[in-house]
Order: C-alpha cells, then structure tokens, then sequence
C-alpha cells in the first residue's frame, strides 16, 4: 500500500507543477490546490499507515494502543486542510480582482502591473 | 435558486446542521470532532441556507455579522489562554473542573478554546463565501 | 579622569541628535548654543595633557558584545590626544562658522546632526582601543561624511561626488575590516593597545602578513585620498564650505593618516613598508601639487594643495625615521590650523562676493578686514614664512628628507618642488583676495557675521603662537605624538625655533624665492589648464566611472535573468535544484520494497488510488473549468477517503467539510474567473510534463525511502500519547493537541485564517472608489 501511495503522491505532486507552470491563472490556482493535498498526504504517509488504530484513548487506558496511529501529523494536517482553504479563497478572490483591473489572466501579462 | 422544496427542507437542515455543530464541538475531546469541525458544519448550514433564501436571509439569521463572529472567536480562545496567567500558570495551561458531565466530559478551559476556534472558523468560512457570493449580486 | 573620552563621546551624539529639535527652537543662533559641546570637551581633552606628557596613557572599558569579544574600549595616548583636541576644537569652530554661512537654511538642524554625528565618529576613531571598534567609527564617518558632502542633495554634482566618497572610502574600509580580522587573528588581539606591545619582527615575520599590510595600506590610502584614489578629494569640494573646512583639513581625510600612525610600530616592521608606503605619498604630493597649480578656483586649489599634505605626511610616515615621525606629526597640526582657516576664508569670499575665481578677486582687505587677517596668517602659515607653525614644521620636514635612508638628496628634491608650489599657492589663496585693486564680484562685498571670521582667526592666532613658541606645542602635543607614532615611550621630541645656519634653512629661504617666482607665472599656467582635462581621460577617475558603470549594468543584466516577473521560471528554477541535488543522492539511499512491513491493500483502497490519480492527470488535461473542479473535488474526497480507512477520523470529516465548501466558493466564483486560455504552445507544454513526471518520481522515491528510515516511535508522540488523558483529561489526542499541548500555534492558525477572511472580505468588497464600502 505504502508503494501505491507513494506513487500516488508522485503523480499528485506531477500534476500540480505541471499545473503551476501554466499561464492561466486558474490553472495556477489549481495547482496550488493539489500542491496542497500532495503535502498533506505525504505527511500522513510519512506518518505510518495503521488500520483500524484510530488516535484515541480507549476506555479504561491512560495511553494509546500501540498500534494505534501517530496524532502527531494528523493534527499537522487538521490545521492544513484548513489554513489552504483559506490560502484558496484568497487567491481566488485576488484572481478575481486582478481580472477586473487588468482584463487578463495570462500571467505574462500581468507582469510588472504593479507598477502602473 | 427559487427552489420551493429547498427553501423548506434547508430550515429544517439548517437547524439540524447547527445541532450537529454544537455536539461535534462538545465531544470533540473525546471523540471525532472538535472546534474546526464544529466550525466548519456550522458555516456550511448557513451556507445552505443562503443558496436556498438568499444571502440577505441568510446574514440576518446569522444575526451577527462575520466580522463580529471571528473578532469573538479570537477574543474568546485569548481569554481561555489568559486564565491561564490568572492561575500563576503560563499563557493557554489548561485548567480543569474536577466533576465529569455525560457527553462533554470534564468542564475546562480547552474547551472555550474550542469553542474560540469554532466561532472563528465559523466567521470565517461565512465571511469569505458571503463575499464571493454577495459581489455578484450587486452587481446585477 | 577615565571616562571622559566616554562622556564626551556621548555627548557629542547627543547633541547630533538634539540638534534638529534645538534648531526648531532657537532657529540660527542654535550652532552657538551646540558649539558649546565640542568647547567642554576639548577642556575635557585638555585636562589630560599633564597625564599625556608625563608618558601615560588614558584608558577605559566596558563589554559590549562579549560573546565576539568586542568591547567599549578606548585608549588615549599623545598621538589620539593630538587628534581628539584638533578635531574638538576646529569642530567647534566650524560649528559657528555654518552658523553664518549656512544662516537661515530650512535644513540647517539637519546639518548639525550629520556635522555632530561626524565628529562623535572622528573622536571615536581616534580614541578606540578595539580595532573593530574602530572600524565601525571608520564606517560611521564614511556615512556621514557622505550626507556631508552631499549636503545639497538637490544638486546632481553634489549626490555624485558624495557618493563617490562613499563608495571609495567604503570600499577601502571593507579592506581594512578584512584586514584587521586577519590582523586580530594572526595576533590573538583585537586591542591596540596590547598589538603595540607585541614584538613586531614576530608578527610580521608570520605568514599572511603582507596581505594584512597590503588591506590596511588600502582602506588607509583611500581615506586619505592617496594616488590612485585620490579623486574623491577634489570633487567633494561640491560640499558647503564648513564641511570642507571640517572634513579637509583636521578630520575624514586625516583618519588614514591616523591609521598610519596609529599601526605605525607594527606595520612599519615590514620589509614592504618603506616601498610601498614612500613612493605612494611622493608621489600623491606631486600629483597634487601639479593639479592644483592649474585650478582657478580657491576651493579646488586647497582641495588639491590637502591631497598635496595627505601626500607629504604618508611620505613622512613611510620614511619612518624618528625624525621623519616628529616632522610628519608638527606638520600635521601646522596643516590642521592653516588649511581650516584657509577653507573658512574662501568660503567667506564666496560667500560674500559670488566667486571664487583667485583672477576675478582682489582688494577686499578693506571691506573684510578680519577674514583678510585671517587668510593672510593662513597663507603666511602654508607658505612657511618664519614666525609661523608653517615654517618650524617645514624646517623638520626638510631634515627629515635629508636625513631620509637611501638617497636623501632626491627626495629632498621632491619635497622642496612640493613646497615651491606650496608657496605660490599660498599667496593665491591668502593673499590675492585681499590685497591689491578692488575687482568688482558679482556682489558687493561687506565683512561676514563674527561668526565666520572668529574661528579662522583664532586658528590664526594658534599658529602664530605656536610658531613663536614652538617648544609648548612641541611638548604638549607633537613631543608625545612622535613618541606614540614610534611605540617609545622614552622618545623625547620638541620643537625648536631656531636651529642655527643649517641646510634646511637655506632651502626654506630658497623655496620662498621660487614660490614668489611661481607666482608671477600662476596666471599664464591656468590659461592653459586645457591640458588638465585631456590628462584627465587617463586619471584614475575613468576607471571609478568604468568600474561604476559596470557594476550599474551587471545588476541590471543579472536582475533581468534572475528576477526576469514569470512565476513558472522561479518555480522551474526551485523544482529543477530539488530534482537534481535530491536525485543525485536518491539511487544509493532508495531500498528495495519491503512487501511485507507494508500495509496490504485491498479492491477498496487501490480503486481510491487510482481515482485520486486519474483526478489529478485530469485536472491537468482538460480543457474545461468546470471538469478541472470536479477533478480536483475527486482527488479531495479520494484523500479523504484514505484518512478514512488510515485511521484518522477527523481529518477525514474536516476534509469533506472543506472539499464541499471549496466545490461552493468554486462554484460562486466560477461565472466570474476567466476562462482557459491556450497560451503555451506544445513543445513546451510536453517539455514542462517531462519535468512534471521527472519531478513526481523523485518525489514518490522521497516518500520511499522516508518510509523505510521512520523511527519505529518518537518521544513526541509518546509524551501526547501518555499525557493526553492523566493531564488533559481527554482521549482524542488529536484534539488535545490542538487546544491544549500546542494550543498557541491554533491560535496563531485562526489569526492567519482571520486575516485571510479579511483579505478576501477587502477585494471582493472595497474598491477605491465604490460607494459600497461597509459590506453590509
């Protein structure tokens, strides 16, 4: 499993760079979004795969099981998930303006608009 | 979005949704859950809302604007973590009441953190998808 | 008694830096009030000269940064004691001074406080006991002295030739710097005082020492505008006349100077000392000497005629015989007095006639009787006539050369042309304005403010006292500075009026005959300066202007490719480096799989895989907006779904939540985002698939191999795992460690997410412009 995973986090991580490199700016926005989930599940992976060893303290114990999964990266993770939808909406919302004001979303063309 | 069924069947989800919210939030220490969760469900049924009635509808029974919601939500996770310099303790250590109840667990100060993050995730999440939402239809 | 270099040092940048604030007070009559600072602490000075004369040394300290070594530390002795009072003295009278010449300035608050910031960094570098601390008063005057030079920053000439000071001075003192760190490493050192009591001939016998000569003589040769960096002198004449007066004469340029001296027992230990260091000062004097003749502007020619000095007294120094020393040091202080007089004077006559053409003046002696006694003291001082500071210094230089190593006939014949042309320039500067018909100037000429005469002629005095009685000046100041130069505590030096009919004096009478003779001639010469601007395409000021203009336009080269604005280059550039320096290391470290540590997979998980995959290459290919979200909404839940089945409940439930919620904002925003574009064309899109896939390979072998290295458990993790109940009181680890073990990096996150809302609130909602600005 941990090999098809790998590979799946290779594939994800292809197509977000591959995504990044466009001029369009939504595909940009797109890759940033993969980019995104491939961090994510790389931490997870890197983590340790356990089934069935959710990260909570059973009745009568003090500790986790030992088979239970590592906490650790899955409340790095949480907050992840959650800070890249807010990276998201942002990058959205500023696509959406730089549309407006510039009439474009080729980012060779919005080269240097700062300066206008 | 004129849709009869879903204006109808959205109050009652909505309603539904934002109990969910609070018992996710509640036994988050325990169970799956938690503020961001709790956070999250909460928006996403004033969201519902707000694609069946509309956002007007939708921010006058949120009652609060966002702005205000996330301004609470950081003021409260602060005031959890000041009660911590009131005890002598350092900034955010957890203090507990001894007593468990059902469901929740013991009463302590992580808990109104969570529930700081949950209104801040809640005020968030609204205050971004209204002001998606919102531009367009002005602009029409 | 210790601390006095301290307190005067602190007070003086504590008046720089009331200045602006006194000055919006008590607007022009502020300089008198600050001139105050620089009076008490040359008393302060003062005081220490019985300590001085006896053979003691001043000295104080205090840790500043101990973990580098380097402390506060200062050290007084003659030499430092000779420096400190001229520049406090000369200072304050300077201060007075651009209190009439620079009267009713909107700016001149600012002026005092580079002025005061300038020589709170003087008195630093001459009382610094830390060679690093030295340096960093060394920088601090370069700095200064640029906002200086480029007082009248709204003048393009002006900001040029400040910031040719700065770039020269600068970079000699990066030199320097590197010079002294090898200098305080090779000697275990960093404290002057302590490097003078070392053996010199060990020290310079250690390998590495030629280059720590060679960095020091640069950082010096450029402060003090020697051959070939001369050429920031004269251009930084661009500055107000007080600055000129301050900068030129006692202070900024004398600071090489002072290094010199200061190192003089250490460096001149080197076989490569005499060398270098004599020929460079020749040869600079003549150069000086040769360019001034041609100017017909006063300020140039003092300009020229200081490089001329700073020229005489490197010679001097590189000579470096006990004589030589004690000549280099009385001529030192004969220059200070003079040149600041000179410099007022001429600023003065500019100041109140509009010229400065010595062929255009004349005859103002009666409208500005006081500045014209002054000038003349001055000119009378340089040109070394008898009874003047001038003269005694002049006779020492003289038997100095003579008594040079080697041929001292030759470069007795240097020195004596040096002072020829001294003397006829001398008459220019502080005679010609004055004396003879009234030429009409541009303005009518009247005498300046008291201010601006006070100073030149109380300098005047000093040299004529000094040229009387040379024995106290020889005993108080230059005695004892001799002997710090020389690192001989029992080295006596004075100075003497009269030293029967020797050589020296027959050459000094000689060289006032010529000088006039060069006199008569000086018209005819600066008809034809010509020359000097068709010499001046070979001067070392071309390769400044090459040098400057090379450095401008490899920026400019090197900032278009580096920094050329496209997203996809950088992110080529960052993704390329990772593949190939991650790559290269991966072939020996990637393990062969280990099946059976692997978690089996099933129908369920490999269908989840695939379809994340399939989501992915689909997002990539499609044309269409609408397919591309769906495709990312896939790859979203697919990932939710591992969490899912890998044990991680609430990331799985907080990762549908913000799939959904990111399908809504996709999905509101989708009528407004643009459409696709096809602006790539094939061959680079198959290009950037190539390094994709490369790229995506490197990173599937990366998460192999951090699989297999894991460790097995981790205290971290542990300590949540036991602690998250018995402390926490709760059994979803995960949570705890949100709201409780790292509770602070949560809030820190819904602070940014708050920001974030904010952000996207702000552009979707205020427009400059729009009525609509509340939101509601």
């Amino acid at each position: 499993m941990e090999f098809l995973l790998a590979i799946t986090i290779g594939v994800l991580y292809a197509a977000a760079f591959y995504l990044l490199l466009r001029r369009g700016v939504v595909r940009i926005i797109l890759g940033i979004a993969l980019l995104s989930q491939a961090v994510n599940l790389l931490i997870f992976t890197a983590g340790g795969l356990r089934e069935g060893g959710v990260p909570f303290i059973a009745e009568g114990q003090t500790a986790l099981a030992a088979t239970s999964a590592d906490p650790l990266p899955q409340a790095l993770i949480l907050t992840a998930i959650v800070i890249s939808f807010g990276v998201l909406a942002f990058t959205l919302a500023m696509v959406h303006r730089a549309d407006q004001a510039t009439g474009t979303d080729d980012v060779d063309d919005l080269k240097g608009t700062d300066q206008t | 979005m004129n849709s009869v069924i879903l204006a109808t069947v959205s109050r009652l989800l909505t309603g539904v949704l934002l109990v969910f919210s609070v018992f996710l939030l509640l036994r988050g220490h325990n169970l799956p859950g938690g503020g961001f969760s709790g956070g999250l469900v909460a928006a996403s049924a004033f969201v519902l809302f707000a694609f069946a009635n509309g956002f007007p509808a939708a921010r006058s029974m949120l009652f609060f604007t966002p702005h205000v919601i996330i301004g609470c939500g950081l003021v409260v996770a602060i005031v959890a973590g000041l009660a911590g310099n009131l005890a002598g303790l350092p900034f955010l250590t957890g203090l507990w009441d001894k007593t468990p109840l059902p469901v929740i667990g013991k009463l302590g100060t992580p808990l109104l953190f969570d529930l700081g993050v949950y209104f801040a995730v809640l005020g968030v999440t609204t205050l971004i998808v209204f002001s998606l939402g919102e531009d367009g239809e002005e602009e029409e | 008694m210790e601390n006095f270099p301290v307190i005067i040092l602190v007070a003086i940048f504590l008046a720089a830096f009331l200045a602006p604030w006194l000055h919006r007070v008590l607007g022009d009559r502020c300089g008198l009030v600050l001139s105050l600072v620089p009076l008490a602490g040359a008393t302060g000075y003062a005081l220490m000269l019985p300590q001085i004369m006896a053979g003691g040394v001043v000295s104080f300290r205090h840790a500043w940064v101990p973990s580098l070594g380097i402390a506060l530390d200062f050290y007084v002795d003659g030499l430092s004691l000779l420096f400190l009072l001229l520049i406090s003295v000369i200072g304050a009278f300077v201060t007075w001074y651009a209190a009439g010449y620079l009267a009713g300035k909107k700016d001149l608050g600012r002026f005092y406080l580079f002025l005061f910031g300038f020589m709170g960094s003087m008195l630093g570098v001459v009382s610094a006991d830390h060679l690093v601390l030295l340096f960093i008063f060394w920088e601090l005057t370069s700095i200064s002295s640029y906002l200086l030079i480029g007082y009248y920053h709204n003048e393009a000439k002006s900001r040029a030739a400040a910031l040719q000071a700065l770039l020269v001075t600068g970079a000699g003192g990066l030199c320097f710097l590197a010079g002294v760190i090898l200098l305080g490493r090779m000697a275990g050192t960093f404290l002057i005082s302590e490097l003078l009591q070392m053996d010199a001939a060990t020290l310079v016998a250690q390998p590495g020492f030629t280059t720590v000569l060679v960095l020091i003589l640069l950082g010096a040769f450029t402060k003090s505008a020697q051959f070939p960096f001369h050429f920031w002198l004269p251009n930084a004449m661009e500055a107000p006349a007080p600055v000129s007066a301050y900068l030129h004469s006692a202070t900024m340029v004398k600071a090489g100077i002072f290094l010199l001296a200061r190192l003089f027992p250490l460096l001149s230990a080197s076989p490569l000392w005499f060398p270098i260091v004599a020929p460079v000062g020749a040869v600079t004097m003549i150069l000086g000497v040769v360019m001034a003749l041609g100017q017909n502007d006063l300020k140039k020619i003092l300009a020229y005629t200081t490089v001329a000095v700073l020229g005489t007294l490197t010679m001097l120094l590189g000579i470096g015989t006990e004589l030589a020393v004690q000549a280099a040091m009385a001529y030192l202080l004969a220059h200070a007095l003079y040149k600041a007089t000179l410099f007022m004077t001429s600023g003065t006559v500019d100041h109140e006639t509009g010229t400065r053409d010595p062929d255009l003046l004349g005859g103002l002696r009666r409208a500005m009787p006081f500045t014209a006694a002054a000038a003349l003291i001055g000119g009378l001082s340089m040109a070394g006539v008898p009874m003047l500071l001038g003269f005694v210094s002049k006779e020492y230089f003289y038997k100095a050369l003579l008594d040079a190593p080697g041929s001292g006939v030759w470069w007795e014949v240097l020195g004596v042309s040096a002072s020829v042309v001294m003397v006829a320039l001398a008459i220019t500067a502080g005679f010609k304005p004055f004396w003879g018909r009234l030429k009409p100037t541009p303005k009518k000429a009247h005498e300046a403010p008291w201010t601006m005469w006070l100073g030149p002629l109380l300098l005047g005095v000093a040299g004529i006292k000094t040229g009387l009685f040379p024995s106290y000046a020889g005993a108080g100041l230059v005695g004892p500075a001799a002997a710090a130069v020389l690192g001989d505590a029992g080295f006596v030096g004075g100075l003497k009026l009269w030293h029967g009919w020797t050589t020296a004096l027959g050459l000094s009478a000689v060289t006032v005959v010529l000088g006039l003779a060069l006199y008569g001639l000086l018209p005819r010469i600066r008809a034809a300066r010509g020359i000097y601007a068709g010499l001046a395409r070979f001067g070392p000021e071309r390769g400044y202007d090459n040098l400057l203009e090379g450095v401008l336009s490899f920026a400019r080269w090197q900032t278009g490719v580096l920094q050329n604005g496209y997203l996809r280059n950088y992110i080529m550039t960052v993704v390329l480096f990772t593949v190939v320096l991650v790559g290269w290391m991966l072939p020996g470290v990637v393990p062969p799989p280990d099946w059976s540590a692997m978690v089996r997979p099933n129908v369920l998980t490999v269908t989840v895989c695939l379809l994340i995959m399939a989501g992915a290459v689909f997002a990539c290919l499609t044309s269409s907006r609408f397919t591309a979200i769906l495709a990312l909404g896939v790859v979203g839940i697919g990932i939710a779904m591992l969490y899912f089945m890998f044990s991680a409940p609430d990331l799985a439930m907080t990762q549908v939540l913000v799939e959904t919620l990111t399908l809504v904002l996709f999905v509101l925003a989708f009528y407004r985002l643009p459409v696709f574009g096809n602006y790539s064309k094939k061959a680079v899109k198959v290009r950037d698939a190539l390094v994709a896939a490369v790229f995506g390979t490197v990173m599937a072998m990366v998460v192999l191999v951090e699989q297999s290295s894991r460790a097995a458990d981790n205290d971290v993790s542990r300590f949540m795992s036991e602690n998250s109940l018995t402390l926490a009181n709760g059994r979803n680890v995960v949570n705890v460690i949100l709201v409780d073990f790292r509770a602070l990096d949560t809030l820190g996150e819904i602070t940014v997410l708050a920001i974030a809302a904010l952000g996207v609130f702000a552009m979707m909602r205020l427009r400059p412009g729009s009525k609509k600005e509340d939101g509601k």
